[in-house]
């Protein structure tokens, strides 16, 4: 985008950020609110750093910003359910920060209550029930010689 | 609703030092047995 | 990775495995000496002490996935993730009574197949044999993959190298000094693992203030906090049941039972449980702090010792080598032994040849072991990412032998049927749950539907048993035999 602009502006010393595209490495587990996030810059610039930003909204009003340093990856975690904007940028060495990249949209779908619940109900038996079968027999046996 | 701080607090102190006291407790016992001569 | 350099030198990394190396098979050789005999080798003379016992029950089952894991399930996870993979020390506080019953009902037993052989007849057997070396082999493949993994990302030593030479040194002095070694070896390796847990833990604490670790989490990861995270959740009861059921079933812990001495059983296991429940949360934290210390985090696997390496530098690095090696090797070894031990009694002894010698069977363990480590070298060299999770496959194969094990062991009535259906349905379940629901429930479903194929069998159709007939004597008179 404005890639002539940018030429324009184009200094000697200051090469200003690339524009960066964002992808989502790793759906499977998003619905564990979890995933790994990959970005690749357009065209190399030397020593740039990039920031992650994260928001539950699309125009980002409220946003979690995260400085990743010079990896070109992160993995994100402890989201909320719904759908999770991002957005990275790339940042040169002297601090010309270039355009966002396009928002990535994840949409994080933790299992339903109710199925939570029937499965951790169904925990609940069984263990007490595994551990009674185990400690009645235990104590009914007790008196005998010690192994 | 989230954890208070407090809690993770003592989840991640009680967790090192009974770490540091299992360590202490396995070292006494090996030299327990060790003076009765019955390691193995 | 994108790890932009690796944490340690490889020239360290070569040093340190180095010495390990040496030392370990140097012991295995020292203690093969009363490792002759079959006794001697399978169960360490049936003498095991406390100290001992308890150490390497401890040091058996904090794996590489413990210290690796650990940290895995706090990013992904959070606090439940954490509190979740501590009730895998549940397994060993029930073995306790289940040890000290296992003693009395065959004091000269050998293996878990020969328990379910005389119990439950010879179906059940062959079900439970399938199932516990599928296990064995994806716990063996999975520690062996992990190793050649973690080396090369701490030390940049290549995969092939890492993880051929763990194995190298795992089935040498596992092969010279049989469950002494594997036993002994254990106890340096459970004090190790104890002292580099709690180091980098306490030195992490020193350098962050845990109120802004909690602040940052929860503004940059806030379900992780969450009381009601429901993955996690439902990861509780999951890894509770896994756990059972990799205990309860594995000869690794029979044989345990089988070597402590008398009276010693039950207190090893207890206590074996506590020492091994605090160390997923104290190693499992880091994965907390990653971003407070300013460390991005681009594989959750690596984030323990990325925080290490990042707050202590080199020595840091060094500690979490060393502690991941002897998580390795205490493992590896045990599975090494107690299949073998497996194979040779089990498949050899008691299906093919019923009257090999015991200097015969003693032998052919040797060789077992040696076959095992080529197997699993082969299954490792390739480095397919997925054998890795092969391993959670085993979670409802294993939870399925729950109740089978631990109703065989107290209900004189059991069904020996029931106990096969339970197996085979439970496994069979469960292993659809993994796909159609999620990983995070396979292993409780697998031990729900073997439950109640257990409970209603009995019910229905009791079968009385005469304990007796679990005190094998062989025609020698000394041990458990065809």
């Amino acid at each position: 985008m404005a890639v002539a602009a940018q030429q324009a502006l184009r200094t000697p010393e200051r090469t200003p950020a690339p524009p960066v595209t964002l992808e989502q490495a790793s759906p499977v587990t998003a619905n564990e609110g979890h995933l790994r996030l990959s970005w690749k810059p357009e065209g190399e610039v030397p020593d740039l750093s990039f920031e992650l930003e994260r928001s539950l909204n699309a125009d980002f009003r409220e946003v979690a910003l995260r400085k990743v340093g010079a990896d070109r990856a992160s993995y994100v975690s402890g989201l909320r359910e719904g759908e999770n904007y991002f957005r990275v940028r790339a940042v040169t060495a002297a601090g010309d920060a270039g355009p966002w990249s396009e928002a990535l949209v994840v949409r994080v779908d933790y299992p339903s209550r109710r199925q939570v619940f029937i499965l951790m109900a169904v925990g609940a038996v069984l263990l007490i029930a595994t551990v009674l079968l185990i400690l009645a027999g235990h104590a009914r046996r007790r008196g005998a010689r010690e192994g | 609703m989230l954890f208070p701080k407090f809690i993770v607090e003592i989840l991640i102190y009680a967790a090192l030092v009974g770490s540091g006291l299992g360590m202490v407790t396995l070292l006494l016992l090996l030299f327990k047995d060790f003076k009765k001569r019955r390691i193995w | 990775m994108d790890l932009r350099e690796t944490v340690l030198d490889p020239t360290a990394g070569w040093l340190l495995l180095a010495f390990f190396g040496i030392a370990w098979v140097a012991l295995g050789l020292y203690w093969g000496r009363k490792a002759r005999d079959l006794e001697g080798f399978m169960l360490a003379g049936r003498n095991v002490g406390l100290a001992l016992g308890a150490a390497t029950a401890m040091a058996t089952w904090v794996t590489s996935n413990t210290i690796m894991l650990a940290p895995q399930f706090a990013v992904q996870m959070g606090i439940w993730g954490m509190l979740a993979y501590s009730t895998a020390s549940f397994g060993l506080l029930l073995f306790a009574p289940m040890a000290l019953r296992i003693r009395k009902l065959m004091p000269k037993g050998y293996t878990s197949g020969d328990f379910i052989r005389l119990r439950y007849g010879r179906a059940a057997w062959v079900v439970f044999l399938l199932i516990s070396l599928f296990y064995s082999m994806a716990w063996l493949v999975s520690m062996g993959m992990a190793g050649g993994i973690v080396l090369k990302a701490l030390a940049g030593i290549p995969y092939a190298y890492g993880m051929s030479a763990i194995l190298l040194v795992c089935v040498i002095y596992t092969l010279f000094g049989g469950l002494y070694a594997v036993i002994g070896t254990d106890f340096f390796q459970s004090v190790i693992i104890l002292i580099g847990v709690v180091t980098v833990g306490a030195v992490v604490l020193s350098r962050i203030d845990v109120t802004q670790v909690y602040h940052d989490v929860a503004a940059q990861q806030p379900t992780l906090l969450a009381v009601f995270m429901p993955v996690a959740l439902l990861s509780l009861f999951n890894n509770m049941f896994f756990g059972f059921g990799e205990i309860f079933h594995n000869n690794v812990w029979w044989s345990r039972a089988f070597a402590m001495r008398d009276g010693v059983s039950y207190k090893a296991f207890l206590l074996s449980g506590l020492l091994w429940f605090p160390i997923p949360v104290a190693a499992g934290f880091l994965g907390l702090c990653a971003g407070t210390l300013g460390i991005n985090v681009t594989d959750p696997d690596m984030v323990g010792p990325l925080v290490a390496g990042s707050v202590l530098g080199p020595i840091g690095a060094m500690v979490v080598f060393v502690v991941i090696f002897c998580s390795l090797a205490s493992s590896i070894d045990s599975l090494l032994a107690a299949t073998s031990d497996l194979l040779a009694e089990d498949v050899y002894r008691k299906m093919i040849a019923p009257s090999a010698s015991e200097a015969r069977v003693r032998k052919l363990s040797s060789w077992i072991i040696i076959g095992l480590g080529l197997l699993t070298w082969a299954l490792c060299m390739p480095r397919l990412n997925y054998l890795l999770q092969v391993l959670f496959f085993a979670g409802p194969l294993v939870g399925s032998a729950i109740w089978p094990v631990a109703a065989g062991l107290y209900w004189k009535k059991a069904n020996p049927t029931g106990a096969l259906w339970a197996m085979i349905l439970g496994s069979a379940v469960g292993l659809v749950a993994y796909f159609q629901i999620g990983w995070f429930t396979a292993a409780l479903i697998g031990a729900a539907v073997s439950a109640v194929v257990v409970c209603l069998t009995t019910w229905l159709a009791p079968r009385e048993f005469d304990w007796s007939r679990l005190n094998e004597v062989t025609p020698e008179g000394t041990e458990g035999g065809a």
